[in-house]
């Protein structure tokens, strides 16, 4: 089957006055229409990096080292600036973490995301965009009477759904949500993410979902990706990752999160976080691994599948026989 | 005392450290580096305008008058750029004018950045009537132009020395740097860490030294840049105009000298050093001070984000 | 909580802060938000008291009040038996020291030009009967028992030399160096990863085990104020709407708006599969009812008629109070 979006081999470096360093380290993924992937993982972990490098949108000093992202059939990585500038918004658009504060001050929200829609698309009259807008307000939930309100008169999560509304305004296949509801109280966080499940359902949009948070993309994608120190460590269904979690750093997560019931403790993550300027030997985990092995301090794990779905980067799935 | 060693042991402080990293970026910055070079030039100058007197009494720049020599005269080998209408060494008189220019345009800049820092911090921190009766004060000196201000004083009082100018033109120029400093203390002054350090229990004495003093020390130091620029044009139109202190040799000094002999047509060697000398030295720190906004201001904005 | 106001460590009495917000450019009015509103609280010492509700429901402004960083507009904010109203200068410095605050951003509450031991001592060297060795000792231990281990090596690093959660433990130990009777800390994770909220949180409960410090936690996650607290209170629009014990309060929730909160916590890990109260409209009500109920507009279990005055915190329980007219 032909996915949406294809990331093969990416790795990305940054250089910086410390050394160069891989940000993102031979990741590969797959996203296919009307599905979610979530990418978790530590402050970090590259989990922006991936999705800036989706949208060609990385920084001067980052270098794509190798890899290809495929999206419907082309590489974006040898496509030119102006093939990069008319795919974004119109076929990958993002929600980014604080783009609630980059909306206009001086300008009706409303008109902001026409405006944004005759940019990208010259030729759509303007009461075609206007109407456009008044359905996508609908889809997100705002009130059709507020298309003519400032953002200051917004609360911060009307803000953000109206910059969701602006993701979608140019029909995208794909969506890249980077931290969508952190920093956002968890009634505006869940409101964001009842949208966004929502619109996935509708729409049969391929979404990348960025977070730190293991619940939050729990309650909104079908497959989730574990990330750390750059590298994937373990990607499967969300039912995979939640109830049979194969990599220790997956069930330290999963063990780190906190939830109402009083019966399990959680337990944080051990030691610092890793440094990708002086990366271990080995595992990258294993200094933080409740039970390494001789062999985890000098092998460097290989995948290991568990499932047509779910795959696991630790010499422990090995030795368990899989 | 094991923990005293420890306290001891101490890396730079991180001032140091941010000094020395912008040191660096400075110097690789292109219009940072050609001001630098510049200013190094126009630095030896000044620091070996000592030498020529040590020569020959005729290379004093003031009263060393070649006694072969009662006019003015061109380049030659005795006297490199030539000598003035009484055959002073003009060569001697750009080397001690490089001096003059230094020692003013500093010493006003720093000055008047030091007033306008203190006044900046105690505005912006106040707040209130206090902030409001500094800033109209400032608005009151902003407007007066300096030029004329100083004049005026000139015209009143007699010929001024080269300090009281120097002293004046801080007088005159610290409004400016206080209302930016005041307008980034407004806005430091909400930072939790000022918060912070209230409830620690630090006096505001405290608070304004310890804690926001450093935080802008940066743009203090980007806008003393610019102050010198300001500072050595002011001195150098009021020495041309005659207001001058007559007992420094200063460029302005020398133009006027040139203007007043009637000379401004007639010897290029003379009037074109001092001339080309002052828009050199202003340029050169433009230049800096261009340079140290690009490599500030990014810098500023990142930290209050990351 | 029946316990003897005298002895409670802070207490708000009718505290009311209201805000102006100067009149705008566009909107050409002023507007007055009332940030608290007549709030009567009682935090006994030496338990961890949650304040929990949504943004901009009024959590930061308590606290703010609670540290005098700012004045209640009519009320009294008495802490340790103190009224604050009534400490000023040299007072209000040495009396501080006895309450301190944790920041929501450990990235604005540094001063980046600080360094960790001049940061941590600070609030050491405003006592001047110490010497510099018992003061660099005492600096020491603060940072071991905030877990910055081996605390030597940290001594001389910047904030921008520190992680998210390294930072926030430094903010940690400048306000515990002090050993304060009284901790506040505004949402002191919502800055950091998941994962490192737990360690900051361990480390808030191995603190208080240790000193038995009142610690106020605020935070909009009833998951993380279960976690930590002895009891929570819920607030929205300045307002308590329902205050008790923790595990009462997350069990039984009497009011619509608790209820609503924790319907919003992500299912993972939920006590609950579903979605089980369902008491918040997606779309405010427009007919809201002058003086009625502060949540009227967005519950779904308001009727107009009953709804349309202010109810007062009735009891729910053992020690458990709501503001409601459902019970
Ligand atoms: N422009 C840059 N220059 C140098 N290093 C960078 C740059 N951007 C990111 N990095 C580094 O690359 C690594 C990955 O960063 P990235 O932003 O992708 O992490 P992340 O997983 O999104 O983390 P977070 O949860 O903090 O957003 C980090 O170590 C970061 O410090
Ligand atoms: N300085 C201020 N000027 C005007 N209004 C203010 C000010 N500070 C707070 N407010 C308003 O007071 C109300 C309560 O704010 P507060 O900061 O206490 O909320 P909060 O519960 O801490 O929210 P958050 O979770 O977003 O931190 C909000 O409506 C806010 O907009
Ligand atoms: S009093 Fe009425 S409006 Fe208020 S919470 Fe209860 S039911 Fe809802
Ligand atoms: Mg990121
Ligand atoms: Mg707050």
């Amino acid at each position: 089957m032909q996915s949406l979006l294809e990331v093969k081999d990416l790795t990305v470096s940054y250089t910086t006055p410390a050394g160069k360093i891989l940000a993102v380290d031979r990741v590969s993924f797959q996203l296919e229409a009307g599905r979610s992937l979530g990418l978790v993982g530590e402050s970090g972990s590259g989990k922006s990096t991936i999705g800036t490098a989706i949208l060609g949108l990385l920084a001067d000093n980052a270098r794509v080292e190798t890899g290809a992202i495929v999206f419907e059939g082309h590489n974006l990585l040898e496509a030119d600036q102006e093939t990069l500038r008319r795919l974004r918004w119109k076929k990958i658009s993002m929600i980014f973490q604080a783009a609630m504060n980059a909306l206009n001050p001086i300008m009706p929200v409303g008109d902001q995301i026409v405006e944004a829609i005759r940019v990208h698309e010259p030729e759509v009259p303007l009461t075609a965009a206007r109407q456009r807008v008044a359905d996508l307000f609908r889809q997100v939930g705002i009130p059709a009477r507020r298309l003519r309100d400032y953002p200051h008169q917004y609360s911060g999560g009307m803000r953000q759904r109206a910059i969701i509304a602006m993701a979608l305004a140019c029909n995208p296949r794909v969506i890249i949500a980077d931290e969508p509801t952190t920093a956002l109280d968890v009634i505006v966080q869940d409101r964001i993410l009842k949208t966004i499940i929502r619109l996935q359902d509708r729409f049969d949009i391929g979404i990348l979902l960025i977070s730190h948070d293991i619940s939050v993309t729990a309650e909104v994608c079908h497959q989730i990706g574990v990330m750390y120190a750059g590298q994937l460590v373990e990607i499967g269904t969300k039912e995979e990752i939640l109830t049979t979690p194969a990599h220790p750093y997956t069930r330290a997560l999963l063990e780190a999160h906190i939830t109402l019931s009083n019966d399990r403790q959680p337990a944080p993550v051990p030691g610092p976080a890793a440094d990708l300027h002086r990366l271990p030997e080995g595992c990258r985990f294993h200094g933080r691994c409740r039970r390494p092995d001789a062999n985890c301090r000098r092998q460097t794990p290989s995948w290991h599948s568990l499932s047509a779905t779910h795959k696991v980067l630790c010499r422990e799935a090995e030795s368990n026989g899989n | 005392m094991k923990n005293t060693e420890i306290a001891m042991t101490r890396n730079r402080p991180y001032w140091r450290q941010a000094l020395d990293e912008n040191w660096r970026r400075l110097r690789r910055n292109p219009t940072g580096r050609s001001g630098l070079i510049l200013l190094l030039i126009f630095a030896l100058m000044a620091a070996s305008s000592f030498i020529p007197p040590l020569i020959s009494p005729i290379y004093n720049p003031m009263h060393g008058v070649d006694p072969h020599i009662s006019h003015t005269t061109g380049p030659s080998l005795r006297h490199w750029l030539g000598t003035d209408f009484i055959g002073r060494d003009i060569f001697s008189q750009l080397l001690a004018g490089a001096r003059v220019a230094f020692m003013v345009g500093i010493t006003a800049a720093f000055m008047s950045v030091v007033l306008g820092v203190a006044i900046g911090i105690l505005a912006g921190y106040a707040g209130g009537w206090a902030d409001t009766v500094l800033m109209r004060l400032a608005d009151m000196i902003m407007v007066m132009p300096t030029l004329l201000v100083v004049l005026m004083a000139a015209a009143l009082f007699g010929q001024l020395s080269i300090w009281t100018i120097v002293a004046m033109i801080a007088l005159f120029r610290w409004p400016g740097v206080s209302r930016v400093i005041r307008a980034r203390i407004l806005s430091l002054k909400q930072r939790p860490f000022i918060e912070a350090a209230r409830i620690a229990g630090a006096s505001h004495l405290r608070i304004m030294t310890r804690h926001l003093l450093p935080n802008v020390l940066p743009l203090a130091l980007l806008y003393m840049t610019f102050r010198v620029t300001s500072a050595i044009i002011i001195e150098a139109a009021l020495a041309f105009l005659g207001f001058g202190d007559p007992t420094t040799v200063s460029w302005g000094m020398m133009l006027q000298w040139v203007w007043k002999t009637g000379h401004m047509f007639q010897a290029p060697y003379w009037l074109l050093p001092p001339g080309i000398c002052i828009s050199l030295l202003t340029l050169s720190f433009y230049m800096l001070a261009r340079a140290m906004d690009e490599i500030l201001d990014p810098r500023l904005r990142r930290r209050g984000e990351s | 909580m029946e316990t003897d106001s005298r002895k409670d460590a802070i207490v708000l009495a009718g505290v009311t802060r209201l805000y102006r917000s100067g009149s705008r450019l566009l909107t050409a009015r002023q507007k007055t938000i009332r940030a608290l509103d007549e709030v009567d609280l009682n935090i006994p010492p030496g338990c961890i008291f949650g304040l929990v509700g949504e943004s901009g429901s009024g959590k930061t402004t308590a606290a703010r009040l609670m540290v005098r960083l700012e004045k209640p507009d009519s009320g009294t904010v008495s802490v340790l038996g103190r009224d604050m109203a009534g400490l000023h200068g040299k007072h209000l410095r040495r009396f501080r020291r006895k309450i301190q605050m944790i920041f929501q951003d450990p990235y604005q509450s540094l001063n980046p030009y600080q360094s960790v031991i001049s940061i941590v001592s600070e609030p050491l060297s405003l006592r001047r009967q110490m010497t510099k060795d018992q003061r660099l000792d005492k600096v020491l231990e603060t940072l071991a028992l905030v877990g910055l281990d081996p605390p030597s090596t940290y001594l001389h690093r910047y904030p921008h030399q520190l992680s998210g959660g390294q930072r926030q433990r430094v903010a940690i130990a400048r306000a515990m160096v002090l050993d304060p009777q009284v901790l506040i800390a505004d949402e002191p994770t919502s800055m950091l990863d998941a994962s490192i909220a737990v360690q900051i949180y361990r480390l808030m409960l191995k603190i208080q085990h240790r000193s038995k410090v009142t610690m106020v936690f605020i935070t909009h996650n009833l998951a993380a104020a279960n976690y930590l607290c002895d009891h929570i209170a819920v607030i929205y629009r300045g307002r308590i709407l329902e205050i008790g014990p923790s595990g009462s309060v997350i069990n039984s929730p009497c009011h619509p708006y608790t209820q609503a909160l924790l319907d919003a916590l992500p299912r993972f890990g939920h006590i609950w599969k579903e979605r089980r109260f369902d008491t918040m409209l997606d779309e405010p009500r427009s007919d809201i009812p002058q003086n009625g109920c502060v949540f009227y507009s967005r519950c779904s279990k308001a009727e107009y008629s009953t709804c349309r005055r202010q109810p007062v915190l009735k009891s729910a329980g053992r020690d458990h109070k709501a503001a409601c007219f459902l019970i």
